[in-house]
């Protein structure tokens, strides 16, 4: 239990693993939101979204014993879902198939603003979309998660230290590529 | 700089609405060009993917994974029982042709019966070095010749064996 009085991830794994089915649509519902936007984040369509993430829980529940609690449940999750898309970027050969939707324009009470924030989540995906993979996944799973180096580290299999410095990186190229 | 680094750790929590910035660290932002681009930063991609619209369906998501896993168990049960009946077969088979292939020893073993030709050359060839080369060259040419077209000796019968080896062979017979 944490102190909210929510069971741990862990709890949960361990149940699943018992036979517990009910303990994995817990695990889904906690993650799947955040992995749809990790996911969209590291370049992945916005109507393939749901699709990887479901082939996410799916490769994560099939090898549930290979997380073993070096790093967070949700962190392992998002490591998988990374492989997932690079997987298919390798498939595609590099190419990106942009679908109507992926473009489409959200239709709020303050239609300049939203422009103005859908332009610059635009210009920070096409950025994002030009890292290296591990810069990427390191400033989304930072900034988003706000996970910490030694957790980052342990999912991507890096040091706390390469994962600061690959944060800094992305910052900065980030700075130079959505500022152009 | 060791404001800005403390500045940066602190960006994901504060924009994600964990914490607050203090006084001193807003007037650093506002100095520093630095920290202003990266607080840009963090907080777009904080909210990238907030606008992508209904979360999915957790319960769907959550029933049709499982589905997938338990259809994935029972094909891997199937293959892993059709594998194990092909190898229970195939040794059942192993099995069954080394004891059919064994010789049984409870069928009467007959002495095996020598082919006609070689019936003749054994009876020929003792003789042989008494022919004169005429002789030889008939022997020879009869060997050459089609089997139909020799004179077939005739086949040897328990009549023609001596007391001795009938006895021999009767007793392997076990008669």
């Amino acid at each position: 239990m944490t102190e909210s009085g929510q069971t741990t991830d862990a709890a949960l794994i361990g149940a699943y693993r018992a036979g517990s089915e009910r303990a994995a649509a817990e695990l889904v519902a906690r993650h799947a939101a955040a992995l749809g936007r990790f996911l969209y984040g590291a370049g992945a369509g916005r109507s393939d979204v749901d699709d990887f993430v479901q082939e996410t829980f799916f490769r994560a529940f099939r090898r549930i014993d290979g997380w073993r609690g070096d790093a967070t449940f949700r962190s392992w999750l998002f490591a998988i879902g990374g492989n997932l898309l690079k997987d298919d970027f390798r498939r595609r050969k590099g190419r990106r198939v942009v679908s109507i939707e992926d473009r489409d324009v959200v239709d709020h009470a303050d239609p300049a603003g939203d422009l103005a924030a859908l332009d610059a989540h635009e210009r920070l995906r096409a950025g994002l979309r030009r890292l290296p993979r591990l810069q990427r996944e390191v400033f989304l799973l930072r900034v988003q998660q706000g996970t910490d180096y030694a957790d980052i580290a342990a999912a991507l299999g890096t040091t706390p230290g390469a994962a600061r410095v690959h944060y800094h990186h992305a910052v900065k190229k980030l700075k130079e590529l959505c500022d152009a | 700089m060791p404001e800005c680094t403390h500045l940066s750790d602190r960006m994901p929590l504060v924009a994600g609405g964990g914490d607050a910035w203090s006084a001193a660290e807003l007037a650093h932002l506002e100095t520093c060009p630095d920290c202003a681009g990266e607080w840009a930063l963090v907080q777009t991609g904080e909210s990238l993917g907030r606008d992508q619209g209904d979360a999915p369906d957790a319960d769907r998501m959550a029933r049709t994974v499982l589905d997938r896993l338990r259809a994935e168990r029972l094909a891997r049960g199937r293959s892993v029982r059709r594998a194990t009946w092909a190898a229970a077969l195939a040794a059942a088979a192993i099995a069954l042709t080394v004891w059919t292939g064994r010789p049984d020893i409870r069928q009467p073993v007959v002495a095996p019966v020598e082919s006609a030709s070689v019936v003749e050359s054994a009876a020929l060839v003792p003789e042989l070095d008494s022919l004169d080369a005429g002789e030889l060259k008939d022997v020879l040419d009869s060997f050459d010749a089609p089997l139909s077209e020799r004179a077939m000796p005739v086949a040897p019968t328990l009549g023609d064996l001596s007391d001795q080896e009938l006895e021999r062979v009767l007793r392997a017979g076990g008669v």
